[in-house]
């Protein structure tokens, strides 16, 4: 029997408690006051010894119902080899189709083992093939014949995403219990020590009876893994950080695991920018800063970093980087209202050149005179009307951002007020992120109410429903209204460190266009907007303008760049390839027999009979059966009676306690 | 219906409910002198105080019958006594006084004593006070003084159950102080052997001081019922005594019985009163067996 929690029977302590309960209460009889003992006699005490024997009983049905609890708790379960020589099994042929399988011959070896082992496995036994990353695909069964498997095989390939065994089992585990036979389950991987779940508790599969785990590791192998990250100040001179980070298989030797030279060269559009020879040691990290690199004339904006030597995995040997300008945004404040406050301007100055975000520049008039290269306005206009000035939303139409906030004088209703309305509902779902924004201590003395259209987005209201911030729809660019008049007397907004983290939302919420993530993992899903073409690295079309993407979005599972086209421009989601993938470093071989140990049989014929499978597969004359369940179905009555039987004897020593008996 | 209203209030848990030993006092004394068959107000001084209404049981040699002709109602005359005997009181504050669940022995005796003394002062007597355990705590010397019902009020009012009971000690040093004839109420439980009461009173007897005893009785203590072998703590000594019930509801009844009788026996050979008072019961029954004793003894 194993358990799957063995930590907790340290609740097993526990049993103590009602030994010590019964040992030192009720022994001694109660002691009342009483005025003089001048007319009493001493009496021997004649009853302990019957009510000994009474509540030893409920000790020990107390006792075990901590032993069941504990047990409960610890999930036994046991593995029952049973003699089935007749019977038949399924298999499981799971691939690893994960990044590090690239490496080297991994994905020869893979094929070819599994090539051996569909061919050595019984026909009377059903084998299923299966493929595995960080989910699991059914690839192909010999429900028809032997060649489906074989063909299945040689038509997969190994990916860009990352492995993780803990899934894995789990969703083989699901395949594994629809089966009314024993299940054996053949993994073909590289035992890669990043894929172990954190917990070993994860590779637990109930379902399963037996586990074959067949390394494609042959050689000793050594993968150097680039991770690039250029900025400019002002699109031309660039810096460029580059993290190097080097792994080795378990089985390289001492003189293997010294320094090696790397060439690390920097490109742009196949030009060569800067190159430097870097020595690192086996399993070492290291960071190069390549400064002052000039960026050549040219639309593009793409950098790519590579190391020259050839190492196990080739894959990871480019990456590719977007230069990101960090050049301040540039907004204009436009005074076009007589109306608006004076302080207006300078709280919002200061809350947009905070941090160096934006650059600020005012202009007197309409929006019509707003430079054509600024994409961001910050208005005071009268916004409780129906309609909103035209020059703003011919602005707007144009593709552009603008944020306007309320001129409308005071009325003073709330000049006197000492204590105002404060945030109420927030709307964190929306990419402005006003959750993680602390309104605490914010408040509304004077809010003037607003008419709002039906498509209109309340993202922030007072705690009586005054909408604060609403974001009215349109065709162009995005348009935010701010129901305040900025001038710290309305409000408090202004004054508060909140305005800040505000107005730089919002200011972020304009400037990314689709609100898109800029980097992302090989395998992740990419949520995409409506009305956008996405293209993969190779240029090739992934989501055309009239598709929408299903639910969930689409899944990139090739590294590099990806563009986002839609009516606000092009965004590039860089795809990375995950770097604890790329780590080639083996598992220990503690771990994959703690791994395979949590399958194996009870007794020694069914540890005899698995030598005997590794060899020939078809030849396995054993099954076992896990009956983990059943341990489970028959702890928990057993826990519950016990309880209730603990009940009815603490309750009739109760009764016995009051009759004096 | 004023006598049942005053018999509710005589209650020991109602008592427990008002605020000073002096309403306490005075609520019972006023509720047991009314209705009694004879007044116990004899009126020894013939200075007249004022008239009082006529209650059923006054003494009808105090009628005003010249109001009567006049105003065809019946009036009593009532006339300022002058101290004619000193009562001293003698209250047993020993730890197992404290015993009782809802009334404790100790409670009711302050209640009992307040009462006496209260009773005490409106006849116009000189009062005074010993309050004892292990020995004599405090003792205020009869007096007629108008004041000595306020500082008894004020003694009982701070009274706490002391340690151990020393009787015998108590009245010996008390009787030094006792040259004057008089009325020595003792109110205590008893706890002690009925020969050495016995040999304590005697003394007293013998000096012309006439002796009333309370006895106070908690039902917990006369008629104990136990639900279980317990270890019984005596409370003024602090020893243990592992007791079975079935002994509790038998043997130690009797026992106690045979003591009460045993203490009760002993008053009778020195012209004592005795009363047991229980701290279930009102206080009216005690107080009027009390009255008619003083009436017997022309007092």
């Amino acid at each position: 029997m194993s358990l799957l929690f063995p930590a907790y029977l340290i609740g097993l302590l526990g049993l103590a408690l009602p030994w010590l309960l019964h040992r030192f209460s009720d022994q001694n009889p109660n002691e009342q006051l009483f005025p003089s003992r001048r007319f009493l006699e001493e009496t021997a005490p004649p009853v302990s010894r019957t009510q000994t024997l009474k509540y030893r009983i409920l000790m020990a049905v107390r006792m075990l119902s901590l032993l069941l609890l504990c047990f409960l708790f610890a999930q036994p379960w046991i593995t029952q080899a049973i003699n089935s020589i007749d019977s038949k099994q399924h298999h499981i042929v799971a691939i690893d189709l994960s990044l590090s399988m690239r490496a080297t011959d991994r994905w020869e070896n893979a094929l070819k083992q599994g090539r051996e082992l569909i061919d050595s496995l019984s026909s009377d036994n059903s084998v299923e093939l299966v493929a595995f990353d960080n989910t699991v695909k059914r690839v192909a069964d010999n429900s028809v014949s032997n060649a489906d498997l074989t063909k299945g095989l040689f038509a997969l390939q190994p990916g860009y995403s990352r492995a993780d065994y803990g899934v894995v089992m789990q969703r083989l585990n699901r395949l594994a219990v629809d089966r009314s036979e024993p299940v054996k389950l053949w993994i073909v991987t590289d035992q890669q020590e990043s894929a172990m779940p954190a917990q070993s508790n994860a590779l637990y599969a109930p379902g399963v009876s037996e586990i074959e785990i067949l390394s494609t590791v042959s050689e000793p192998q050594r993968n150097i893994h680039l991770r690039a990250l250029a900025e400019s100040l002002d699109g031309v001179n660039v810096r460029v950080s580059v993290q190097m980070s080097s792994s080795v298989s378990s089985t390289l030797t001492e003189s293997e695991l010294s320094q090696e030279s790397h060439t690390i060269r920097v490109k742009y559009d196949e030009r060569t920018l800067a190159e430097r020879a870097v020595r690192l040691a086996a399993s070492d990290v290291k960071v190069i800063v390549f400064e002052d690199i000039v960026l050549p004339p040219g639309d593009s904006s793409v950098i790519s970093v590579s190391v020259a030597e050839t190492d196990a995995l080739l894959a990871d040997n480019m990456v590719s980087t977007v230069v990101q300008e960090a050049n301040p945004v540039s907004v204009s404040l436009v005074d076009s209202d007589a109306g608006t406050s004076i302080n207006a301007a300078v709280f919002l100055s200061t809350a947009l050149e905070t941090d160096t975000l934006a650059s600020v520049s005012t202009i007197n008039g309409s929006a019509e005179r707003v430079a054509s290269d600024v994409a961001h306005i910050i208005s005071g206009r009268n916004i409780h009307g129906s309609e909103l000035d035209k020059d703003v939303l011919l602005y707007v139409e144009r593709g552009n951002n603008a944020l306007l906030f309320s001129s409308v004088p005071s009325s003073g209703a709330g000049a006197s007020l000492v204590q105002g309305a404060e945030v109420g509902l927030v709307d964190e779902s929306h990419p402005l992120d006003l959750g993680a924004i602390d309104w605490f201590g914010i408040e509304f003395y004077d809010v003037t109410p607003m008419f709002l259209k039906s498509d209109d987005k309340v993202l922030v209201e007072t705690t009586q429903r005054q909408p604060i911030l609403v974001e009215r729809e349109s065709a162009g660019g995005r348009l935010l209204l701010l129901n305040d008049r900025l001038d710290g007397r309305g409000s408090n907004l202004p004054l508060q460190p909140a305005f800040v983290s505000l107005v730089q939302s919002i200011l972020t919420y304009f400037n990314t266009s689709t609100a898109l993530p800029d980097t992302l993992l090989a395998g992740e899903r990419l949520l995409v907007p409506g009305n956008v073409q996405v293209f993969d690295p190779e240029n090739e079309p992934m989501l055309e303008i009239n598709q929408d993407a299903r639910s969930g979005g689409l899944v990139l599972d090739m590294p590099g760049l990806y563009r986002v086209i839609g009516v606000r421009g092009t965004h590039i989601v860089n795809v990375l390839m995950d770097s604890k993938e790329a780590d080639l470093s083996s598992s220990s071989d503690a771990s994959i027999d703690n791994w395979r140990s949590r399958f194996e049989a009870d007794d020694s014929v069914a540890d005899a009979s698995n030598e005997e499978a590794l060899v020939m597969p078809d030849s396995t004359s054993r099954a076992a059966e896990v009956a983990r369940d059943t341990v489970l179905r028959w702890l928990l009555p057993m826990l519950l009676l016990a309880i209730f039987v603990e009940n009815i004897l603490a309750n009739r020593r109760l009764n016995v306690r009051r009759d004096g008996s | 219906m004023a006598a049942q209203t005053a018999n509710r209030l005589l209650k020991p848990e109602v008592l427990a409910r008002l605020g000073s030993l002096e309403l306490i006092a005075r609520t019972v004394v006023d509720g047991v002198t009314t209705g009694l068959h004879r007044s116990p107000h004899f009126g020894f001084s013939q200075e007249f105080a004022e008239y009082r209404a006529y209650n059923e049981g006054d003494d009808l040699r105090y009628v005003d019958w010249n109001v009567y002709a006049r105003t065809d109602r019946t009036y009593i005359k009532r006339f300022q006594g002058e101290t004619n005997t000193s009562v001293t009181l003698l209250l047993d504050t020993s730890a197992s006084m404290a015993f009782g669940e809802s009334t404790s022995k100790l409670d009711q005796a302050l209640y009992l004593v307040a009462s006496l003394a209260y009773m005490t002062r409106k006849q116009h007597d000189a009062l005074g006070i010993a309050i004892f355990d292990e020995q004599v705590r405090h003792y205020i010397a009869p007096s007629a003084r108008p004041d000595s019902l306020m500082r008894t009020m004020a003694l009982l009012e701070n009274t706490e159950a002391g340690a151990g009971t020393d009787i015998l000690g108590a009245l010996e040093s008390l009787r030094a102080n006792m040259n004057k004839r008089g009325l020595v109420i003792v109110v205590s439980d008893f706890y002690t052997n009925a020969d050495d009461l016995l040999s304590a009173l005697q003394p007293l007897a013998h000096s012309g001081q006439d002796i009333a005893l309370f006895h106070i009785l908690s039902p917990e203590e006369t008629q104990p019922t136990l639900k279980r072998i317990s270890a019984m703590k005596d409370m003024e000594t602090g020893e243990s005594v592992i007791v079975d019930p079935e002994f509790m509801t038998t043997a130690y009844r009797a026992k106690f019985k045979a003591h009460c009788e045993s203490i009760e026996s002993a008053c009778r050979r020195v012209g004592a009163d005795y009363t047991p008072v229980s701290t279930s019961e009102p206080l009216d029954a005690a107080l009027q067996g009390y009255l008619r004793f003083r009436e017997g003894r022309g007092r």
